[in-house]
């Protein structure tokens, strides 16, 4: 009776957090730096699907088209801007001016679509379906599988590519990869808009079940890093699965004790997970080859 | 008992206690949900399994449309009480056509036949806010009520002290008489034992209806 719904909820949170984690990934892998505003890259990509659907009537597959492309550009800036000249210089402020652009983009949305949370009805997420008693969108049961469709997607390019097996050069050694003919600068500007663009998937797919407002994207984003680090940030199955299984915590922690437990003790086992495991469950010390 | 997690839910949570406790009404669970949840199902369940049979909802109008959205999925069709927090919004969009299964107080709707005054102000807002078509983009119709009459009030208050000092104006509030306002006609809205313009009286349960508040009438 309880089991299941539980499950259902779970799943549908964790591949949410998962794919917003993907973003991470991608982007440490190639660069040893993130994104902090991958929460708000969630909320753009939400932001724009209503704003390209339902105020401007665009169809469906060209908003989604639209929206992904607008992400993918905002991640774009964020690696020229708020990334690339700190990293070169070897700082670390890369850290908070993610965080700051962040900030600006939400506040940016809050005084240009306004600070009224709308909703984004989709048929998708309108009549559940009954499986093992408990009702069901048709939307929760598609999340888990773009999750794990992209952790695949991003697992077999890294390991079955010749693009993703030179992508780790890049960290390791960018000079040597650059006269290898990588083009560094390019491969982390595409990390990035990947990854703001996966962020921007996640918004779309949790708008018609969501509100879409400006800040609807600060806690998945915080969330997300949480799994991004708990799976080990340099394994594509090990951030999606770590997110899937942070959402069934979360889930079974609210229906068995308490919703009031639910933050202290998901956050508490990501400290105690990381103070046994430093690399995360699925993570591995990186191994530089000289 | 399905609430915020945050001050405000705790605040409900000891008041709905004391008045469930006042009237020997046992409540069968209190469950918190944030801000920002995507989905409730977890916290209903729990009430559900638990005995409720009526559900006090506490939070803006974006959580509670998530709350109302999670019992649609779990087809529990359970009656809700809740604190003027939907008002805040488009409650009716952002919950679906459940929305109306909500059923919160206010003072006052600028639905319906409005009386002179609520006509007169329906209007200037709309002079002045070209956004608002309807009465459904008044939001919140509450807080623009009670914040339009307390302003006059105040402004009478100050007229009559003739100064902006607390407690000349303070003696100036008791020593009006009658003030037409949007919710009511004031008549010694205050004294030196009531300090509330607002009675029991003056408040009605409503619901959503089409983005609309209206009066529940049985």
């Amino acid at each position: 009776m309880l089991v299941i719904p539980a499950i259902i909820t779970g799943l549908g949170l964790g591949s949410m957090y998962g794919l917003i984690a993907l973003g991470f990934h991608i982007t440490y892998s190639v660069s040893n730096t993130v994104n902090f505003s991958q929460g708000s890259s969630m909320m753009l990509g939400a932001v724009l699907g209503y704003i390209f659907t339902i105020r401007y009537g665009v169809p469906v597959p060209l908003a989604i088209l639209l929206s992904l492309t607008c992400c993918a550009l905002f991640g774009l800036v964020v690696e020229r801007v708020l990334v690339r000249p700190f990293a070169e210089r070897g700082s670390n402020a890369w850290l908070m001016a993610t965080v700051a652009g962040g900030i600006v983009l939400d506040n940016v949305v809050l005084f240009t679509y306004g600070k009224e949370p709308r909703s984004f009805p989709s048929p998708l997420a309108s009549k559940p379906v009954e499986i093992f008693g408990t009702g069901v969108y048709p939307l929760q049961l598609i999340i888990p599988l773009v999750g794990l469709g992209a952790a695949f997607a991003l697992h077999f390019i890294s390991r079955k590519t010749k693009l993703g097996k030179a992508l780790p050069a890049t960290v390791q050694n960018p000079d040597a990869a650059q006269l290898m003919g990588i083009n560094v600068r390019l491969v982390i500007a595409i990390s990035f808009m990947i990854s703001t663009a996966l962020a921007g998937m996640a918004g779309l797919l949790i708008a018609p079940l969501f509100n879409i407002h400006s800040d609807m994207g600060t806690l998945f984003g915080i969330k997300a890093f949480a799994v991004a680090i708990l799976g080990g940030i340099t394994s594509a199955w090990g951030v999606m699965l770590a997110g899937l299984a942070y959402g069934l915590i979360e889930a079974f922690v609210t229906t068995f004790l308490g919703s009031v437990y639910t933050q202290i003790v998901t956050f508490s086992l990501v400290i105690v997970v990381l103070a046994i495991l430093p690399n995360g469950i699925f993570g591995r010390e990186a191994v530089k080859k000289v | 008992m399905i609430l915020v997690n945050n001050s405000w839910g705790e605040s409900n949570e000891k008041g709905l206690k004391a008045a469930l406790g006042a009237n020997s009404i046992p409540n069968a669970g209190v469950e918190k949900f944030e801000a920002n949840d995507v989905d409730v199902v977890p916290q209903l369940t729990r009430l559900k399994a638990a005995g409720a049979d009526v559900l006090f909802l506490v939070g803006n109008v974006g959580p509670s449309a998530i709350v109302v959205k999670s019992l649609d999925r779990m087809g529990w069709n359970v009656p809700i009480v809740s604190h003027w927090g939907p008002a805040g919004g488009r409650f009716s969009e952002l919950a679906g056509p459940s929305a109306s299964k909500v059923h919160f107080i206010q003072t006052y709707s600028f639905s319906g036949k409005l009386s002179p005054k609520g006509a007169a102000v329906f209007d200037a807002l709309k002079k002045k806010y070209p956004e608002i078509k309807s009465a459904a983009d008044v939001t919140p119709a509450v807080g623009i009520a009670n914040a339009y009459d307390a302003t006059h009030l105040v402004a009478i208050a100050i007229n009559k002290a003739k100064s902006i000092e607390g407690p000349k104006v303070r003696t100036a509030m008791y020593e009006i008489d009658k003030y037409e306002g949007l919710i009511k006609t004031y008549n010694k809205p205050f004294t030196p034992k009531n300090h509330d313009a607002l009675g029991a009286d003056d408040y009605i349960f409503t619901h959503f209806k089409d983005g609309e508040i209206l009066p529940l009438v049985n």
